[in-house]
């Protein structure tokens, strides 16, 4: 039963279609994986996709065409030994945490659209960004200072209060991790687009009311930011993962120590490094 | 009026990656990152490898999206490129003497019954047990199969696939790839045979000392390094 194009089987080995194995096959067939990615694999990818994203290494100027079968040389980054939770503070940099009177909404800004928005968010970075470029590549190149050296968190700014520290840190990362594939794709609004944080649900009247809290934020707190070179608030914290927020109203530095036992310490310094503002302990 | 990346299709993403849109390939690989986790998931057997398998082909077709023809559908693409950073990993991780088991056991074990007998076997302890046990199994002699192989099985037998299209994704023809499907069916038996799992097919008793199908074919000793020696 060997078909034409099956390559010479040894004796005794059914062909491919041969009914012998399909007991087997429907085993095989029961073994499907279907679950979806898991949501720590997948914001880890995200992250390696911000990365990339942010060298911006010109694809189109790459060298010639690699055939499909041909590997790979080995790529930059590193596998297991990339901290699971410092990307996830990395992807959670692209989130613009807003504290306001009713709580902590969260609203990820997707890509450029409202100006407002937009440029006080990018400027936090960049300086001066020109509208409609989501994340600058050259101003990632000119932020080495950030620890995994992930531009797209530099176009971002984390706000974070002292009292709320634990649970904006909690939900932070929260929402770096649990919003699914669509989740996280853009919805045009005006211009605005963003996706809305599982935490704290917010249906779609909070997600109004987040976008207008948005629009309403305190403008002077960003622009104060924004002012604020990057590398004056760029301390290397030994054996954290650094990332820049702004936290009541003044430019700090969030450092994330990972612990042999997964537990996580995540602390707010001033810019020196060397004070610890606020602190808190997270389950990694 | 900018259409949102969500609405294109995957060549057109591919296409504004290409163009330096930073956000077009974030949109693709989502689009299809829970197949193509699965493929990873079940051609490493361990979820560690494949999420690492996954990050290296994400960086390789992130950066080698010139190199896409236009000659096969995009997700064929990624899919190959998933697909050999898998093989390469298995290489890398071969010669294992005790073959661990699948890191991801529990969850076949929680997942109940597909593999055997009707639904209502899910209120049975006993019955759940032994599938959770039979999936143990067949996954674990999974395990053991050479790389292309099991790549060949679990793009046609688990995933679906047509024979067609897992020969692009696998870059052969697709006489090779029945007949690494052929082959790792016929070894997997065996395999299944010696544990006691019975009911797979007519190859269920063959042995491994005799069959010579537990010796890699010709294209096997050909990827290996040196060629191996022809038959």
């Amino acid at each position: 039963m060997t078909g034409p194009d099956d390559e010479l089987l040894p004796d005794g080995v059914p062909a491919f279609g041969d009914p012998a194995y399909d007991d087997l096959r429907t085993d095989l067939a029961g073994l499907r994986a279907t679950d979806p990615m898991p949501a720590d694999v997948a914001a880890r990818l995200d992250a390696v996709i911000a990365d990339l994203s942010g060298s911006a290494a010109p694809v189109a100027a790459s060298a010639a065409p690699v055939p499909d079968d041909q590997p790979e040389p080995a790529p930059v980054v590193p596998l297991r030994k990339r901290s699971r939770v410092g990307p996830r503070l990395l992807v959670a940099a692209a989130a613009v945490v807003v504290v306001g009177a009713g709580g902590i909404g969260l609203a990820q800004v997707v890509r450029d659209g409202s100006d407002d928005l937009k440029t006080s968010a990018d400027s936090a970075a960049t300086g001066a960004t020109a509208p409609g470029a989501a994340v600058d590549s050259d101003s990632a190149a000119e932020s080495p200072e950030l620890d995994e050296g992930t531009p797209a968190a530099a176009a971002r700014v984390i706000v974070l209060t002292t009292a709320g520290f634990d649970a904006e840190v909690r939900t932070l990362l929260a929402t770096a991790v649990a919003p699914t594939a669509s989740e996280q794709l853009p919805e045009a609004q005006d211009g605005l687009t963003r996706s809305a944080s599982p935490l704290p649900t917010p249906g779609p009247a909070d997600l109004e009311e987040q976008r207008n809290a948005l629009k309403d934020l305190d403008s002077a707190l960003l622009s104060q930011y924004a002012t604020t070179k990057r590398a004056d608030c760029a301390p290397v914290v030994k054996g954290a993962t650094t990332v820049p927020v702004v936290l009541d109203g003044r430019p700090a530095v969030l450092a994330v120590f990972e612990a042999a036992d997964g537990t996580v310490r995540v602390e707010a310094r001033d810019c020196t490094g060397s004070v610890v503002l606020v602190s808190t302990d997270i389950p990694d | 009026m900018t259409v949102p990346l969500q609405e294109l299709d995957d060549p057109a993403l591919l296409e504004a990656h290409r163009a330096g849109d930073t956000e077009a390939f974030a949109v693709l690989f989502t689009r299809h990152r829970d197949r193509l986790w699965a493929v990873a998931l079940r051609t490493t057997g361990s979820p560690e490898d494949a999420a690492d398998a996954l990050q290296e082909a994400l960086i390789s077709a992130y950066r080698r999206a010139d190199s896409f023809r236009g000659d096969a559908l995009v997700t064929t693409w990624l899919h190959r490129i998933v697909v050999n950073a898998c093989l390469d990993r298995l290489r890398r991780n071969k010669v294992r003497a005790a073959q661990p088991l699948p890191d991801d056991l529990d969850e076949y074990a929680a997942r109940g019954a597909v593999v055997t007998g009707p639904a209502d076997d899910d209120q049975d302890p006993e019955a759940a047990a032994i599938r959770s046990d039979r999936r143990r199994t067949i996954l674990a002699a999974l395990d053991r199969l050479p790389p292309e192989q099991k790549a060949a099985l679990v793009l046609v037998d688990m995933e679906g696939y047509p024979v067609d299209e897992a020969a692009r994704i696998l870059g052969c023809p697709s006489g090779t790839v029945k007949s690494r499907c052929a082959r790792g069916r016929h070894r997997l038996a065996a395999l299944l045979a010696e544990t006691g799992i019975t009911g797979t097919g007519s190859g269920a008793a063959a042995s491994e000392k005799s069959d010579p199908l537990m010796r890699p074919s010709r294209e096997e000793k050909r990827a290996m390094p040196g060629g191996g020696v022809q038959r």
